[in-house]
């Protein structure tokens, strides 16, 4: 989908961003956040999954029509130069694989990329959507529950291999990772002790975007924070070192 | 740009234009859209005596034309706000009409007393309508004489200042509720806050919020707050600030038609946080074309009028269409 309105917006977008969309008109309300797919001169596409009223019309949009969409907002990952060397392991659960394409893409324009690898995995070959990694240099490792692409098993399997591949290398190595929270939190419980930095990006329903509403909320050390401000990537620590210490649905009122 | 000015108690407001509760945060984090000072006011995040964690995810829930939310009144608590967030917004010129939400009455009177010191706070806006939350909630301010003990314990406290009383809809009627507020001493009544509501996930099988019970705004809402701000300005003489389901000027015409003084932009600010400007060009073309100068002037005669009281405010200079 083209974003006609990105062309005015400076400065460019930084991998793991989202953007607030809605199509144009909408039968829809609050804008729905959607991490960047990709970036170029005058335009931004997203990677949009139709779960419900809203997404659909977006889906239905075709290049060219005009979008609701906010500037680019949240954090994002950490820059390519802050990565240190590697290895990089990009860990794309389903639609998580959409921000992590956006920052292979910004390695692959490095002169001097860092080793990376994307392992993107999916319930089946149907949700595995491996031409979105196309244009991708790195190797992509796909994986599926059923067998049907790839590696037999999910993405953490997948990483855990990876990870047991590496030897001594994982004293630099860095997990990137974005799908399911309960992939996500399996794929830090299962690596945590061998790999010193994993990164998180979370979602959540949001409303603003901007830290306004308070309705997209994650538990850290400090409390509840807002993902679309203090996020949507995090350090796994901050959310699942912690969050182990909730029993479900367990309420932090004061 | 003291385009239209009102008063509300003791003190005036360059303009009508507010921004509700929640949804302007603590008044700057939209500057670059609405730098505050375009604001009449901009009535902040609720504060509480201390901070609050708020409620677990999920928080929202966009229904048709609507929104649920059941944050619960996360808040940085009062002493932080005070050092914190009022001296930036005061510093780019905004005007803060700061809500306040307690427990109990002591809490209330402390809160008050403590915003005596900030001279700076203008306004007060009395949210006794949050349906988020257990202690202080709307379950707790349902009822006439409450609201009336409530308003008077801040009230009392800090007679120079405006003192509004945002109330609940979620009762029978909200006139007593008024009423109560208007006996209190209040400055002006707000109306409405949200309308208590629920969602249930289906693959779940369980209620989405972990309260059940969560806060319906956005223009669902609107023809609900419109009978509630004309039912209160009808049996009221003290001012009513309009609040719910606002997403253009012609809600706000509508308001102001219906006895609103004052009108609070809410959830169409998460999606178009720059609809003051079109609102307060829209209602400026309306008014221009019919000779009008101010939006009180918009305000229509009753052929009904409440049962046990008489015409309720002298403003009320009936309005002829001249077409």
């Amino acid at each position: 989908m083209g974003d006609d309105e990105a062309r005015l917006q400076e400065p460019r977008s930084r991998p793991g961003q989202f953007a607030m969309l809605l199509a144009k008109p909408s039968q829809h309300l609050v804008r729905r956040p959607m991490s960047i797919l990709d970036e170029g001169d005058g335009w931004r596409s997203y990677m949009v999954k139709p779960v419900g009223p809203a997404t659909r019309e977006l889906v239905a949009t075709r290049v060219g029509d005009p979008l609701e969409a906010s500037e680019p907002l949240g954090n994002g990952f950490p820059l390519p130069e802050e990565l240190g060397p590697g290895p990089l392991l990009l860990v794309g659960g389903g639609f998580g694989i959409a921000p992590l394409h956006f920052l292979a893409r910004r390695l692959d324009a490095m002169r001097h990329p860092p080793k990376y690898s994307i392992l993107y995995g999916g319930r089946t070959a149907r949700d595995v959507e491996r031409e979105v990694l196309d244009d991708v240099l790195g190797p992509v490792l796909p994986s599926t529950d059923d067998g049907t692409l790839g590696f037999h098993g999910t993405c953490v399997d997948l990483c855990v291999r990876e990870v047991e591949r590496m030897e001594q290398r994982t004293a630099s190595a860095v997990v990137l990772t974005c799908g399911p929270h309960a992939m996500m939190r399996a794929l830090f419980d299962a690596v945590q002790d061998r790999v010193p930095t994993i990164h998180v990006s979370l979602e959540e329903i949001m409303a603003c975007g901007v830290g306004v509403c308070m309705g997209c909320v994650a538990h850290t050390r400090e409390g509840y924070v807002p993902i679309c401000t203090h996020g949507p990537v995090f350090a796994a620590g901050e959310i699942f070192g912690f969050e182990h210490q909730l029993s479900h649905g367990e309420s932090a009122h004061e | 740009m003291s385009e239209y000015p009102i008063r509300i108690g003791p003190v005036e407001f360059k303009n009508p234009w507010f921004a509700a509760s929640g949804c302007f945060g603590y008044g700057l984090e939209y500057k670059e859209h609405i730098p505050p000072s375009e604001l009449g006011a901009v009535v902040t995040k609720t504060v509480t005596p201390l901070p609050r964690a708020g409620n677990p995810v999920p928080r929202l829930q966009e229904t048709a034309s609507g929104l649920l939310n059941s944050i619960g009144l996360q808040n940085v608590g009062l002493e932080a706000y005070l050092r914190d967030k009022l001296p930036p917004l005061v510093e780019a010129g905004g005007v803060p009409f700061v809500s306040i939400s307690a427990a109990s009455l002591d809490e209330y009177a402390r809160m008050a007393e403590r915003l005596t010191e900030f001279p700076e706070v203008v306004a007060v806006e009395v949210n006794l309508g949050c349906p988020n939350v257990d202690a202080g909630g709307d379950r707790d301010a349902a009822e006439a004489r409450a609201v009336e003990h409530f308003t008077r314990t801040v009230k009392e406290r800090l007679p120079d200042r405006a003192v509004a009383i945002k109330l609940t809809p979620n009762v029978t009627d909200m006139v007593p509720l008024a009423r109560g507020a208007e006996q209190g001493g209040a400055d002006a009544i707000v109306a409405i806050n949200t309308l208590g509501g629920m969602d249930i996930d289906l693959e779940r099988a369980r209620p989405t919020f972990a309260r059940e019970r969560a806060g319906l705004s956005g223009p669902a809402i609107f023809p609900v707050a419109l009978l509630k701000v004309w039912e209160i300005t009808g049996a009221v003489r003290i001012p009513v600030v309009a609040v719910g389901g606002i997403a253009s000027e012609r809600e706000v015409l509508k308001f102001f038609m219906a006895g609103a003084t004052a009108v609070q932009l809410g959830t169409v600010l998460f999606s178009k946080p720059t609809l003051l400007r079109e609102v307060r060009s829209g209602v400026r073309r309306f008014l221009d074309a019919r000779g009008l100068t101010h939006p009180h002037e918009l305000r229509i005669a009753r052929a009904r009028e409440t049962a046990d009281e008489g015409p309720s405010q002298e403003g009320g200079k009936a309005w002829v269409p001249t077409r």
